[in-house]
């Protein structure tokens, strides 16, 4: 391994009562990594933060951040990370500028210079009551404190929900550099062109387990091709044919994926249904997610 | 789709959310009112025990201000001295909340704009709100007229117009909050707006009141016309047990309709979300004061202290004032001479005992400042504030301390507070050198021990179970000043005021003060609170 871990999470189990949040989860990061961390709502991705966090105490399984029991040593790590939470809720008597100076102080510091021009780049006004910001300028207020601390390891639980596509871009601006100064970021994200755009690996969770973890060149389903096509003749017989994934159709309109090394064969198999409409396209990251969680990726392909 | 399309969902949804909350605050102020009766019929069980307390009650200004215009030498005047004023407070403060609540507050969460986005009208919130505090405000007359049935020392007749009394004074505050609500845009500035608005109608009365006149007999007083114009004051001039007045009751729902009228035409000039007080702006970066941990606990726990800081000081004027004007009611009274003579040696001064029964007695209901305090736990962990902080690199132990620390520090200032202010009243009013200052300093003091096992009790409770410290935490409030103002009236058996760790403070000056007790309720409180320290750092913290 070339370099050092930051991350590691073994059969990571969480139980609240008789409910099973995370069931044997793996995850790891290495140094100077950003990993997108995906899974749908309530499959543990929050929950997993917590226990990094050391604010959830885990059931059972081995974690360690930066080579330290992040429940026994929290306070410590915690001068070495930053986090930014899904929900932001902060005092709400307090200003956004107070806020973001109260959690940099309480974490050991803040960059003035950073602090500046993030308020600048997110235009965000600190003068205004936590309380009558919208859900977007509570995230920022959350960002500005998190970005704004010179730390080695940026946790990021869904942290651009509610900007407007001008903040996600300086958002993702600010991560790649992040990235180019050597600094490690989980983020956790339903993003999916986010996850595309600015993570190294992902790792996808489901039920609180680990469905797949790599690098986005790596994941297998991510090198098929994508079809949607209309022919003259029923597709049906494509359905059967090797290399040939998640096919379905209705009268003769089909969608479906195929293995680099049986492109040759199905285009020719298409070819003679006689083609009234096609289009293809590599593989995205929704078809791979919605894979995973067992719905049919019709709405994600169509509009594609 | 009409305005009040979807009132009824609105006011199941209120029902559901309010299902625990609103009964307990029903229970509580119906057993204040209705359980003292009983008490009260014991202590003053003579005409001239009656006689004595009214006629004090009649020519004392504090009596008057804290006790309303007196009518007569009756049991039914000393029941409306005794806790008219704390009925129609909770019933105040119970009716505005329902309103803010559920309208103010669902705005600021957002829940507003998701249910207004729903088949659910304009007026839908504030329609569901008002009706939800008339049903409140019904169910606490029925109560508490119903108990008074079984009461027969208590005319009947007067029980139903005083109960009704303190009913029209909750709906005229949920008319307050019903415009209120719409001018603040967050939801502790429409409470503080309402807030202020009682305080105003019970000072325009208490001044209507003290300005009044006496009867030639000594017994009653006719308000100053400036009780006329406070809601509180229309309350009082209902005048039950005496003259049983329907007028007032009918200004007091007429003022409950004109400003709920009011309340809608206001909502119809506003925006969802918006009012028509904005927000002022705060500091662009935090001032040296707000850092660290202790910082942001000094910073949530200021307005709390500085609140119950007030109440501390006035009740020390208050004792020294009572202490004063009643000397001769309470020394006359046969059951008081009894109580008195129970608490301390027989060697004590009149005075001296009179002081540690009313200080121990006053903190009691001064405790709910621990309470308001510590709640704040629970609100930092289920909002996910505590997440954010926790996730810094501050520790839990130091951030648990920050706030029970804080309380317990808060709480030594207050008691020291209300020793000084009741020293100064005291040496002020009476003029006797019988009772040393200081004595009082202590016996205000005397008291923090107690109130640290109060302190590191809630906080072990918050450690345990989280959430669960609100409902106990006020709960154990309502029983300890429950056990404070009438365990020494009636003969419990001992586990039940050895509940109330206030039971526990030694009888000073009266009597010799036991360290040894003391000691033992600063080590309770300690191993309490260490325990609670131990609890917390090993469990998960969890949010809503």
């Amino acid at each position: 391994m070339s370099r050092e871990m930051v991350l590691q999470a073994r059969g990571l189990v969480k139980e609240f009562g008789g409910f099973r949040a995370l069931d044997g989860l793996d995850l790891e990061l290495r140094r100077g990594e950003v990993m997108g961390f995906l899974g749908p709502n309530g499959s543990g991705k929050s929950t997993t933060i917590r226990i990094l966090l050391g604010l959830l105490k885990k059931s059972a399984g081995d974690v360690t951040l930066l080579g330290e029991d992040p429940w026994k040593h929290a306070v410590e790590l915690h001068r070495q990370l930053a986090y930014v939470p899904g929900d932001v809720e902060l005092w709400p008597n307090l200003s956004g500028g107070e806020c973001i100076d109260l959690l940099g102080d309480l974490r050991g510091g803040l960059d003035e210079t950073r602090r500046a021009d993030l308020l600048e780049r997110f235009s965000l006004d600190p003068t205004k009551k936590f309380r009558t910001y919208s859900k977007g300028n509570r995230q920022k207020v959350a960002l500005v404190a998190a970005l704004a601390s010179d730390v080695d390891l940026y946790i990021l639980d869904e942290p651009t929900s509610g900007l407007d596509p001008l903040m996600e871009a300086v958002f993702q601006d600010y991560v790649r550099q992040l990235k180019a100064d050597g600094k490690t970021v989980l983020l956790s994200s339903h993003i999916l062109a986010e996850v595309e755009a600015l993570c190294d690996r992902v790792t996808i969770i489901r039920d609180g387990r680990t469905v797949e973890t790599g690098s986005l060149a790596d994941i297998q389903q991510l090198q098929q091709t994508h079809f949607d096509i209309t022919t003259v003749k029923s597709p049906e017989n494509l359905a059967e044919m090797p290399g040939v994934h998640n096919y379905q159709h209705s009268d003769n309109t089909a969608s479906f994926q195929v293995e680099p090394d049986q492109l040759a064969a199905v285009t020719e198999a298409v070819a003679a249904l006689g083609v009234t409409h096609i289009t293809s396209h590599p593989p995205k990251l929704e078809e791979l997610f919605l894979r995973h969680y067992d719905k049919q990726p019709e709405t994600a392909t169509r509009e594609s | 789709m009409g305005a009040f399309t979807g009132t009824g969902r609105l006011l199941k949804l209120a029902l559901r959310r309010d299902r625990i909350v609103l009964p307990v605050t029903i229970v509580i102020a119906v057993a204040l009112v209705a359980g003292s009766a009983p008490a009260l019929a014991e202590v003053y069980n003579t005409p001239a025990a009656i006689n004595s307390y009214v006629a004090s009650g009649a020519s004392s200004a504090v009596g008057r201000v804290f006790q309303g215009p007196i009518q007569g030498a009756t049991l039914g005047s000393i029941l409306i001295a005794e806790v008219f004023l704390f009925g129609a407070i909770i019933l105040g403060i119970m009716s505005a909340f329902i309103i803010t609540r559920h309208t103010r507050h669902n705005e600021e969460l957002g829940a507003a704009e998701l249910l207004g986005a729903g088949v659910v009208g304009r007026s839908a919130p504030l329609s569901a709100a008002v009706v939800l505090a008339l049903l409140a405000n019904g169910v606490t007359v029925i109560a508490l007229y119903a108990s008074f049935t079984l009461m027969p020392d208590f005319d009947q007749i007067g029980s139903l117009y005083m109960s009704l009394a303190l009913g029209g004074f909750g709906l005229a505050m949920a008319g307050v909050a019903a415009v209120t609500a719409q001018l603040s845009d967050y939801w502790r500035g429409a409470n503080l707006l309402a807030m202020a608005a009682l305080g105003v109608f019970f000072i325009v009365r208490g001044f209507g009141d003290v300005l009044g006149e006496l009867s030639a007999d000594g017994l009653s007083v006719t308000s100053h016309w400036l009780s006329w114009l406070s809601p509180m004051g229309w309350a009082y001039l209902v005048l039950p047990y005496a003259d049983n007045r329907v007028m007032p009751l009918l200004l007091l729902g007429g003022l409950f309709v004109v400003l709920t009228a009011i309340g809608y035409a206001l909502l119809y000039r506003r925006d969802v979300g918006s009012s028509l007080f904005a927000s002022r702006p705060g500091r662009a970066r935090a001032s040296a004061l707000l850092s660290g941990t202790w910082g942001l606990a000094a910073r949530l726990q200021w307005s709390n202290l500085l609140a119950w800081g007030a109440g501390f000081v006035v009740s020390g004027i208050l004792i020294a004032v009572v202490v004063n004007d009643y000397q001769q009611t309470f020394q006359e009274n046969e059951i008081f001479r009894q109580l008195l003579a129970s608490t301390g040696s027989t060697t004590a001064s009149f005075l001296e005992l009179i002081i540690a029964l009313m200080y121990p007695l006053m903190a009691t209901f001064l405790a709910g400042y621990a309470v308001a305090a510590l709640i704040k736990l629970s609100d930092e962990e289920t909002s996910g504030r505590l997440e954010a902080l926790l996730a810094t690199a501050t520790d839990r132990t130091r951030w648990l301390w920050s706030h029970v620390g804080s309380t317990m520090i808060g709480s030594v200032l207050l008691f020291a507070a209300m020793g000084v202010t009741g020293a100064l009243g005291f040496a002020a009013v009476s003029g006797t050198t019988e009772v040393d200052p200081s004595m009082i300093w202590w016996a205000s003091l005397i008291i923090v021990p107690a109130m640290l096992v109060f302190i590191s009790g809630i906080a072990l409770v918050y450690a345990l179970w989280g959430r669960w410290v609100k409902p106990f935490a006020w709960t154990w409030y309502a029983y300890c000043a429950f056990i404070g103002s009438f365990a020494g009236i009636f003969s419990w058996p001992d586990w039940v005021t050895k509940l109330s760790p206030f039971d526990y403070t030694p009888a000073y000056p009266s009597d010799t003060v036991e360290w040894s007790i003391l000691a033992a309720l600063v080590a309770v409180a300690v191993v309490m609170s260490l325990v609670a320290t131990v609890i917390f750092r090993q469990r998960d913290i969890t949010t809503e």
